[in-house]
């Protein structure tokens, strides 16, 4: 009973059917891009679904000269997975943007993710990443990681209100990722989802994070790759964006103390609700290859420091 | 020792199995027997933090000084010193709120089942005291305080009724015993796991600031059912396994959500706890039988409320049952219509779980002024979807209210038939509850609530 539970839950949830399609499709990316990048670095960049939706890996290529790859997923899977699914790839000389909803950051978020232990099976599961994380992707026993499996009475509801309903299984489909690994979807209305004013500054300062942080940063220097953190592009009210501003800059400067930070004119506050889809951190196209070409043109001068 | 938890289970079987290899080397010895039921129930609350044994060892040692009291004084003092662990670290913060305004001075992790099991140790003194009874053997007396499946959460046993039985505990396991015990396990994790823990996780889809006064409803129903199984099953697994080691406890509940007013409602819930405060602070005041019999009434739920939590808020909510059940006795013979009862008996539970699930009294306050308010009411289909926080949300809503349905349904006929809960010992049903425990249990668990008491 056990084991048909554990099954119905990994083969039948249609978030992490979807997602293990997405990671396969990014592997072979990953793989078609380091043979064209021939010696050369590569850059990936990882993040949570505002990832996925802002950033264009043919964009970032032509901005930077560098072959590049978007590995974003879904910040449901807990940021210990997506950071680990960023750097797994990685090798000496490449380059990591570690795209990161501040959000993630929360106490909540560093839990075992039910999503992220069904995608990643077994890898989640046994062998604990293969990235960042390798040895220690949550720092939990085996068993924690198996409960995380249970289906639960709302997963089994909403899936046979899915089945009842006849309709699409999950609300992204594979076809919508397009070549350059974004994920581009049709709304029917435009985005009416409008971040409050979040105070953050605070987020990166929790010991956790810290320590989280600082391995990062010892990881990078081991294998000879860099590590850079940068902010998602979101949607916020105008009357806010100056003061949501100064916040993000105070949240990356506590994270600057640890790993260099990738910042840009609009420092992940944008009050253009049009450059957005379904949500406040899911861009449109245009909006897409506006933060991509952001994001190379920090790249490129944060190299040039160097 | 929460057993909703793997690791209760594992610990509870790899326990087991070595003191029962270790019991053939003692040619099965009554002494041995006891020994090895003493140890595992030490080591299962030990596994919670040694603090928690070492203050029920406090708790257990002051009990049986008290044994030896010949005078009223001599009870009164043990009586104290069983009682302090549970007033410093249950009242401690609370006495310091009401003195400096500040609680978090002397707020203390209260530890598991302290509430419990010095009441239980306090009754045995008392009526070995009253009674003149003879002191038991001390380890059959540490038996009967630290029994695993009833130290943390009850329900609180009396001396005539679990000593007897613990005197005769033989460290094996009898099939016919097994039989009977484990329905109940899984009739207490079913509630527990399957029932409880979903009704959590849609207090956690609400919007955490409520607008409507539908929601404080919605709200208050739920947690109504949530407290109810979440102790009920925590109640019928410690009964199942009792009744798998050959003990019977009692029945804790008894189909509380049943009933037809407020005296019958305190007869079926927490059954143990009513019956400790009956016998131990009604009745010694004298019971109904003296002219201020309301005040006794009183006077026992506002001792009830704070048992259940040092605030206000708790003592609100007993002062409300106390009013209830005086107005319900002071009534008396005058009846409604059996579902009329139900109806105004319900309303009142629930209305009154807003102070006990609330943290404060003022946030409390902050609900009532909401739901006595009209205008706070928002009953179109847009409003009622703006409560909760994801479509999802309301599907786990209506599939909760079909299983809590189900449940009250099925304790309907059990009831029927004059047997509580005796429908869920059906094989069939059982198999149907064990299917529910796998596939309905979420994924992140909450402990059981009364082990905050």
């Amino acid at each position: 009973m056990w084991l048909v539970s554990c099954c119905i839950s990994y083969y039948g949830d249609p978030e992490a059917i979807f997602w293990r399609q997405v990671f396969e499709d990014q592997n072979q990316r990953a793989h078609a891009a380091r043979i064209k990048a021939d010696d050369k670095p590569v850059i990936f960049v990882g993040g949570g679904s505002s990832c996925s939706f802002s950033i264009h890996a043919d964009v970032l290529t032509e901005t930077t000269g560098l072959q590049a790859v978007n590995l974003g997923g879904s910040a449901g899977m807990g940021y210990r997975l997506l950071i680990d699914l960023a750097t797994r790839h990685a090798k000496r000389g490449d380059i990591v943007i570690l795209h990161l909803e501040p959000e993630i950051f929360q106490e909540h978020s560093q839990k075992i993710s039910p999503l992220g232990v069904k995608i990643d099976l077994p890898s989640g599961v046994f062998h604990n990443g293969h990235g960042a994380y390798r040895g220690n992707l949550y720092e939990e026993p085996i068993r924690e990681k198996i409960k995380a499996l249970k289906p639960g009475a709302q997963f089994l509801g909403v899936l046979a209100a899915k089945v009842a309903r006849r309709g699409p299984m999950y609300r992204y489909q594979i076809n919508e990722i397009r070549e350059n690994g974004s994920l581009s979807i049709k709304v029917a209305e435009p985005n009416s989802d409008i971040e409050p004013f979040k105070e953050m500054a605070s987020w990166a300062k929790t010991k956790g994070i810290q320590a989280e942080l600082e391995w990062l940063s010892q990881y990078a220097q081991e294998n000879g790759i860099q590590i850079f953190f940068t902010l998602p592009w979101e949607s916020y009210r105008i009357d806010d964006i100056d003061k949501q501003r100064a916040e993000h800059a105070r949240h990356l400067d506590e994270i600057a103390k640890t790993l260099p930070v990738l910042r840009d004119e609009k420092m992940g506050a944008i009050g253009d609700n049009t450059l957005f889809l379904d949500s406040g951190f899911h861009m449109t196209t245009d909006g897409g290859i506006l933060r991509s070409r952001s994001l190379g043109t920090a790249l490129n001068l944060a190299l040039s420091s160097q | 020792m929460n057993f909703a938890s793997l690791t209760f289970w594992v610990a509870l079987i790899a326990g087991f199995l070595v003191l029962s290899l270790l019991r053939l080397g003692f040619k099965k010895s009554p002494l041995f027997d006891s020994a090895a039921f003493l140890t595992l129930s030490l080591f299962l609350l030990g596994i919670e933090s040694w603090q928690t044994v070492a203050i029920f060892g406090w708790v257990s040692l002051a009990g049986y000084i008290g044994l030896h009291c010949r005078h009223r004084w001599q009870l009164w003092l043990t009586g104290i010193l069983i009682l302090a662990p549970l007033s410093y670290y249950k009242y401690g913060g609370f006495i310091a709120e009401i003195f400096s305004g500040k609680r978090e001075l002397t707020q203390a992790l209260i530890p598991m089942g302290i509430s419990f099991y010095s009441f239980q140790i306090l009754s045995f003194i008392i009526d070995s005291y009253r009674e003149k009874l003879e002191k038991p053997k001390f380890i059959d007396y540490l038996n009967y305080a630290s029994f695993f499946p009833q130290i943390v959460a009850g329900p609180i046993e009396r001396r005539k009724d679990l000593l007897p039985q613990v005197k005769k505990l033989r460290f094996t396991l009898q099939r016919n015993a097994l039989e009977v015990g484990i329905p109940w396990i899984v009739l207490g994790l079913f509630m527990k796991l399957a029932l409880a823990e979903n009704l959590a996780l849609i207090d956690l889809e609400m919007k955490s600031k409520a607008v409507n006064a539908v929601q404080v409803w919605l709200e208050a129903v739920f947690f109504a059912f949530r407290i109810y199984f979440d102790f009920a099953g925590y109640s019928l697994i410690a009964l199942g396994l009792a009744k798998c080691l050959g003990i019977q406890l009692t029945l804790n509940f008894r189909s509380p959500y049943l009933t037809v007013n407020l005296q019958e409602f305190w007869r079926h819930w927490h059954v143990t706890l009513s019956q400790w405060f009956r016998d131990y602070i009604y009745f010694p005041m004298g019971g109904s039988r003296v002219k201020f019999w309301i005040l006794n009434v009183l006077i026992v739920f506002l001792i009830s409320g704070l048992w259940h939590g040092a605030g206000w808020n708790f003592l609100i909510w007993g002062g409300l049952h106390g009013l209830g059940v005086s107005l319900c006795a002071y009534m008396g013979q005058r009846k409604f219509p059996r579902i009329i009862s139900w109806v105004i008996t319900m309303t009142f539970v629930t209305f009154a779980w807003i102070f006990f699930k609330e943290p404060t009294w003022e946030a409390a306050w902050t609900q009532i002024e909401l739901i006595t308010n009209p205008s706070s009411y928002h009953l179109s289909p847009n409003a009622i979807l703006k409560i909760f926080s994801s479509p999802k949300a309301i599907i786990l809503m209506v599939m909760m209210i079909v299983l809590i349905l189900g449940m009250m349904l099925g304790e309907f006929y059990s009831l029927r038939k004059g047997e509580f809960y005796g429908v869920f010992l059906n094989r069939w049903i059982q198999l149907i509850m064990i299917a529910g425990i796998f596939l309905l249990a979420p994924a992140n668990e909450s402990g059981f609530i009364y082990f905050n008491f």
